[in-house]
């Protein structure tokens, strides 16, 4: 599973790069707005750190974007071949995707963190009256008067809700395309993509509609792990349904491929 | 080696592989030979493991196709496979990575012998090259059972003597080679065994010399009276 993972890394090693070029050249659009700016002339600085902080978004998003879009190029391209000769399973297949998109997404989500701490203690140093990323903190969680072990257990449980979340969306997506690859493959490639995506929407509508019913374990949270917990079922719920997209795109795919 | 029981594969009207019921057998290099349609390709990959079967059953060895047969078949699709970014060295690597009886040195030997070079991109290549680094790749697992679609396709007549000879070299008595081909007569030379197929069934087959002793006429003769 590691060498699928490898030659994940390696398919989309030219995409990232490009990304780690953008991110590049916009931090250092930032450094210098900020080195040469003088007095309260700020507009390069606003400017450049907007630029920064959209790109950043839109980095993160693509990563996810791109696990569902690779997915569905491999089944519907004759690259599949190279995957799908190979003495793997389609369960390692399908498990080194995602497990490849969460390494990805918490490296880029890591290294984003870092920057942006570097890039406010950096405005700080720069303009004292900006606060520092901790002295940010700090006052945030003052006001929320909140004992500090419960915020560090509300944001990684926030982290791992939100995580969970995605990829039943990520992995319904590949329920979707598994089914265009597989019932639905004597269909011309247009219905095809057309039918996987109606079926990705009607699927995750689905699946929103599941979770909008499920009860909360706590109607009147008080602090944010509280909050977090309330919505424990429609976790679960969602945890249910990646195992269970993984297990039926893995049978479909041992099953009745046709590539 | 390879069994094949009343296997049959559609796609949404047309019938592909039709009821089909055949035996490959190690030490023997097969032809499958057919026109365009007649389910040469389709078999080849449901032996591969890229495409089910909708009916019957298809045994490598005694087991079911699948990850153990797949470290056992080498199957060389008509089509181009490869990622993008792929150099014939990443091909190469790819390859040794995931199959154990890759050998790299032979590889990078016969694409020498093909005049490609290593470093340059896959998607650059002309059909011909590519063609040809398919070849070399394919040849360079130690597989029982080698499949070879359409290994002539695209290929100038000087480099098709080089890679008739290749497939000829690589060829041992604990193997088997089936070999997809329109260019007849180039095959003729080399095969053990011939399989006509037609409309997804197969409608003649035995060994080379014996469908040639019994009908009177040479393999190419044979495809002409059967296909014309």
């Amino acid at each position: 599973m590691l060498k699928l993972m490898k030659y994940e890394f390696k398919k989309n090693s030219g995409l990232l790069a490009i990304f780690g070029i953008g991110l590049v050249l916009l931090e250092l659009f930032y450094l210098y707005s900020l080195l040469t700016m003088k007095g309260d002339n700020n507009t390069w600085v606003i400017l450049s750190a907007s630029l920064l902080f959209i790109f950043v978004i839109v980095c993160f998003f693509t990563v996810f974007i791109l696990a569902i879009l690779n997915y569905s190029r491999e089944l519907n391209s004759k690259s599949s071949y190279l995957v799908f000769m190979t003495p793997n399973s389609s369960y390692s297949v399908i498990i080194s995707k995602l497990v490849y998109t969460l390494l990805l997404g918490v490296a880029a989500a890591a290294l984003l963190f870092l920057l942006g701490v570097i890039d406010l203690n950096l405005l700080h140093w720069k303009v004292p009256d900006v606060e520092t990323f901790r002295q940010l903190m700090s006052a945030f969680f003052e006001s929320m008067d909140i004992p500090v072990n419960e915020i560090l257990l509300s944001l990684v449980t926030a982290l791992v809700t939100f995580l969970i979340s995605f990829f039943s969306t990520v992995t319904v997506s590949y329920l979707a395309v598994t089914l265009s690859a597989t019932f639905l493959y004597n269909f011309s490639p247009k219905i095809k993509g057309f039918l996987s995506f109606a079926l990705f929407i009607v699927l995750n509508l689905l699946v929103s509609k599941v979770v909008s019913v499920l009860p909360l374990l706590n109607k009147n949270p008080q602090t944010p792990l509280e909050a977090i917990t309330a919505a424990a079922p429609a976790t679960a719920f969602n945890l249910i349904m990646i195992i269970v997209c993984v297990f039926v795109c893995g049978y479909l795919l041992e099953k009745k491929v046709s590539l | 080696m390879l069994e094949c029981k009343n296997v049959t594969k559609k796609y949404y009207r047309m019938t592909a592989v039709d009821d089909l019921t055949l035996t490959i057998e190690k030490g023997r290099i097969y032809a499958l030979l057919g026109p365009n349609g007649s389910g040469k390709t389709t078999f080849m990959k449901m032996a591969a493991g890229l495409v089910k079967p909708d009916a019957g059953t298809m045994l490598f060895e005694g087991a079911p196709i699948g990850i153990e047969s797949k470290k056992h078949v080498a199957y060389m699709p008509t089509e181009s496979f490869f990622y993008p970014y792929m150099t014939g060295t990443d091909a190469g690597k790819y390859y040794r990575d995931f199959f154990d009886d890759f050998n790299m040195g032979h590889y990078l030997a016969l694409l020498s012998d093909m005049d490609l070079s290593p470093q340059q991109k896959i998607s650059k290549m002309s059909s011909g090259m590519m063609a040809k680094l398919k070849i070399a790749l394919t040849l360079s697992r130690e597989a029982s059972l080698i499949m070879l679609d359409e290994p002539l396709n695209g290929i100038d007549i000087i480099a098709r003597d080089k890679i008739v000879s290749s497939i000829m070299d690589a060829f041992t008595p604990e193997k088997a080679f089936l070999l997809s081909s329109h260019l007849v007569d180039e095959l003729e030379k080399i095969i053990d065994h011939a399989i006509f197929m037609k409309k997804g069934v197969v409608v003649m087959q035995g060994s080379a010399d014996d469908l040639r002793r019994e009908n009177g006429l040479s393999i190419v003769d044979l495809y002409r009276q059967i296909y014309a």
